[in-house]
């Protein structure tokens, strides 16, 4: 993932730092946001090629700011959502907001998510 | 809402709220432990998170049972409930299994130590698998009002294109191929509930490659049969004996070959399977060999 940026969004420090040091360790350029608006003020100084978003911030929803990258002219990142929810109510909007894949976080290793993310940016999938 | 099953709803929320904030103080003391890099003392919180989580599963399986014989109240607040509920159990889970899943590719770790912080991922692994279907059983009842409230018309290709890319990384360490006989390029319209529906495939495509020896194909399969779309997750696993295909769909029930494999899992998952593809007005059918693979077929209708 050399030479590839990276925006993660999450308000729990331990998700973002754990997923930070394997993205870094992999070569890519990670930058971390706390909440819904630092992450807005991020992407709109700079497109990343892939933004990982935590589903519920504090009342704010990755989903929205899905939906503001939508919004904004092509071409656009890979935008993954990441969530321990298992409220169906965003999986429809973030289709719609161009959201590629959607990760249940107790379910994968940081490991797991990484290569997810490394597979899409190398283009070994489509998925 | 009547009062005395107010009162009664509250004891069961105030006391499942009580073991979360267990599971969130032994949450805690895992973080500051783990910042200090103890592994014993993290193996011993962990265990006291495990078993904090499992009387938390205790409370949910009191209040599901409880909210099942009741009204559409009832209904209501346990969709809250999963919703509360599968974050805040899960966000400590999710926590102690990325910190075990560190702490296991840890080269300096005596051997002991790497036995013990293996034993703990695996079985926080399996808590956490617990945990998710015993949070989604307490949704997909029949009558459940809350999952009929969220099916709609739907393209479920973004659902299936992402419950694949999710078992493509599942089956990498096993070097098992995940085929796609399937033209994701016009949209495939059902009524169904988005995550509930991933779930069916997610369950069936990570069952197919539990069960798969190292290098083999699992391969997954969509015909648009006019009235009907039919979803095939073919395997060429461990199979299902004769006399035990009866039982998979019932809960509790776990093939005795599974069990040998050695693979986790908690016999809930096709349970589950079969509860949302019935609320989804479908069918799903296990046509399998022991020793020579499993096909599961899902057909839903077409109108939508």
């Amino acid at each position: 993932m050399t030479g590839k940026k990276i925006l993660l969004v999450d308000d729990e420090p331990m998700i973002r730092d754990t997923l930070a040091k394997h993205l870094t360790e992999r070569g890519a350029t990670v930058e971390v946001q706390g909440s819904y608006e630092d992450g807005l003020a991020a992407l709109k100084k700079e497109m990343p090629d892939a933004i990982v978003l935590d589903v519920m911030m504090g009342g704010r929803s990755g989903v929205d700011l899905a939906k503001e990258i939508h919004k904004m002219p092509p071409p656009h990142p890979y935008v993954m959502i990441l969530t321990n929810s298992l409220n169906a109510d965003y999986i429809a909007d973030g289709i719609e907001a161009g959201v590629a894949n959607f990760v249940q976080k107790a379910e994968h290793d940081p490991a797991e998510i990484v290569d997810m993310i490394a597979r899409k940016l190398s283009g070994t999938s489509n998925l | 809402m009547s009062s005395p099953h107010n009162h009664s709803d509250a004891k069961y929320i105030i006391w499942s709220v009580v073991v979360i904030i267990g599971a969130l103080i032994a949450y805690v003391g895992l973080s500051v432990l783990g910042a200090k890099g103890r592994v014993e003392l993290i193996a011993l919180t962990s265990f006291a998170l495990l078993s904090t989580t499992a009387l938390a599963l205790l409370g949910i399986v009191f209040v599901v049972r409880h909210a099942r014989s009741k009204s559409e109240d009832a209904a209501d607040m346990r969709a809250d409930f999963v919703t509360v509920a599968s974050h805040e159990l899960r966000s400590p889970l999710t926590a102690v299994r990325w910190k075990l899943a560190e702490l296991r590719s840890n080269t300096t770790l005596s051997p002991d130590a790497r036995e013990i912080t293996n034993d703990l991922y695996l079985q926080i692994c399996r808590l956490i698998d617990l945990t998710t279907t015993f949070l989604l059983m307490t949704s997909v009842d029949k009558n459940a009002a809350p999952i009929k409230e969220t099916m709609r018309a739907i393209n479920v290709v973004p659902v299936l294109r992402d419950s694949i890319a999710r078992a493509q990384g599942i089956a990498l360490p096993k070097k098992i191929r995940v085929e796609i006989q399937a033209a994701f390029d016009l949209p495939i319209i059902l009524r169904a509930d988005p995550l509930r529906l991933r779930m069916v495939f997610d369950n069936l495509l990570s069952n197919a490659i539990k069960y798969s020896p190292e290098g083999s194909t699992v391969s997954f399969s969509y015909i648009d049969d006019r009235n009907i779309k039919r979803f095939k997750v073919h395997d060429m696993g461990i199979g299902v004996p004769k006399d035990e295909l009866k039982k998979i769909f019932t809960g509790y029930h776990r093939a005795s070959n599974a069990k040998r494999s050695g693979a986790l899992g908690s016999g809930f998952g096709l349970y589950m399977v079969k509860k949302i593809v019935d609320l989804h007005r479908g069918t799903i059918v296990c046509e399998s060999e022991e020793g020579h693979g499993t096909t599961f077929t899902v057909t839903f209708p077409s109108d939508i």
